[in-house]
């Protein structure tokens, strides 16, 4: 993905411009997360769908990204040798994340991303994003905080 | 509060609900059923900023606004108001939070009082005659009319009731009744029977501010009323209510990923809670507090 199609708050555009934008907006978001009025929020919580013991780590190409209610998906195909295993993983309302900068576009099939978050309980390759990391090293939040997941509000620069 | 805290608050509840649920049987063999005044307020959120209160033009605290409504992620209705008063009956349900997935996630609706404690903002429309509520989860509405009239002789019951407001003073009040038993009061499992209650006051406090108290008031599950309330801040100012809709794609539910349990995480080996050193209770915030488990 070329940085001039980025319209992500933390996307990495090497203006001053962008600099200022993403420095405001980081630090927007960090007073968001700390102030009374956080506005980082999901729901149909963690608990009911995954596992707070089961940190997952992994990375792959975008195959497709559902920008839909109530939450995002990002489906990649994650490569374990020979093997290639399509995991879907979930994230927050798209009115949210659409409030926090990202957009349907910011995510695009063929994007080769690193994604944290934690697996299902029932042992699928589903899991719960957390955070996103694109391959220029972009950090984008990708999941909902305050949702009951391990962490809460505190793992990642664009929470 | 950190994880032992939490481990150990969650057992407390538990012992607490035990004791409290012997207690509450034998009040309410004995016909007692006592009253609880609204809390003060206490919590370790938001204090009132005394900042001037907007005004309608026929003089209220203008309740208008796009309002965080839940300003912390917290998700316990019932934090800092143990034990919590539970007939055997309320106790029962209480402990059996395990054995069901939880109702909002297969996006029932989220009843009352939980739409106030869900997250996602809330647009108040103040008028003379009545008060709307647009709610961005699962783009759920309430119209509270405030203009007399009582609830009707025959409610159908619904899973977000019906519900009358007045006014004392600058506090809106909202009466519900006519619910259902298929909702829960909160993402932490706290539960209620279709003989709920509850009394809602909506006042705002200062510009930015609204204070909201809940009174859960249900003889079938608890042995007398019990409160509790929180600020919600006023959204930023270019906040609108977008849609937050349950069904569109909702792969953790068609998928069928979900699992039974309280939504926010707590007692999630299913597993009775251990007896706790010490019993901490009473002084910790509502929902909107500071202390919430991690993660929230």
């Amino acid at each position: 993905m070329s940085s001039s199609t980025l319209r992500s708050p933390f996307a990495t555009d090497g203006t001053i411009r962008g600099f200022v934008m993403r420095t405001l907006l980081s630090l927007l978001t960090a007073l968001m997360v700390a102030a009374p009025g956080s506005v980082l929020q999901a729901h149909h919580s963690f608990a009911a769908t995954y596992d707070a013991s089961k940190p997952v780590t992994f990375s792959g190409a975008v195959t497709k990204v559902e920008f839909r209610n109530p939450h995002i998906w990002v489906f990649l195909d994650v490569k374990d040798g020979d093997k290639v295993t399509n995991w879907g993983c979930e994230g927050g309302a798209p009115i949210q994340l659409f409030r926090q900068g990202w957009r349907p576009d910011t995510l695009k099939q063929g994007d080769e991303i690193s994604v944290e978050g934690f697996a299902a309980r029932d042992g699928k390759p589903v899991c719960n994003m957390r955070v996103i990391k694109t391959g220029e090293g972009r950090r984008v939040f990708a999941g909902a905080a305050n949702d009951g997941a391990p962490g809460g509000t505190t793992s990642g620069t664009g929470r | 509060m950190g994880t032992t805290r939490l481990v150990w608050w969650c057992a407390a509840s538990a012992v607490a609900g035990i004791v409290a649920g012997t207690l509450g049987s034998t009040l309410a063999a004995q016909g007692s059923r006592g009253t609880q005044a609204p809390r003060p307020y206490v919590q370790a959120g938001p204090q009132p900023n005394g900042t001037p209160v907007p005004r309608t033009a026929w003089g209220k605290a203008d309740l208008s606004g796009v309002w965080n409504k839940r300003p912390h992620g917290g998700t316990n209705m019932a934090l800092g108001v143990q034990p919590l008063p539970f007939t055997p009956a309320g106790l029962k349900a209480y402990n059996d939070v395990w054995n069901h997935v939880d109702p909002t996630s297969r996006c029932v609706f989220p009843g009352v009082p939980r739409v106030n404690n869900s997250p996602y903002p809330v647009q108040i429309i103040h008028l003379p005659d009545k008060v709307i509520f647009h709610y961005e989860y699962m783009h759920n509405f309430r119209l509270i009319h405030t203009d007399g009239r009582p609830h009707p002789k025959e409610i159908l019951p619904s899973l977000m009731g019906h519900s009358v407001g007045k006014w004392d003073g600058d506090t809106l009040v909202i009466d519900t009744i006519g619910l259902t038993d298929r909702t829960w009061l909160d993402d932490h499992g706290n539960r209620h029977s279709d003989a709920l209650h509850v009394t809602e006051r909506f006042r705002r406090i200062s510009a930015d501010q609204l204070r909201y108290d809940a009174t859960i008031d249900d003889p079938k599950f608890y042995t007398k009323p019990w409160s509790n309330g929180w600020i919600m801040p006023l959204s930023p100012a270019d906040w609108e209510i977008g849609e937050y809709a349950c069904t569109d794609f909702n792969q953790a539910s068609d998928g069928g990923h979900l699992q039974p349990g309280p939504l926010d995480g707590s007692l999630r080996n299913g597993t009775a809670m251990p007896l706790p050193a010490a019993a901490p209770r009473g002084g910790g915030p509502g929902p909107g507090g500071g202390t919430a488990p991690p993660g929230r």
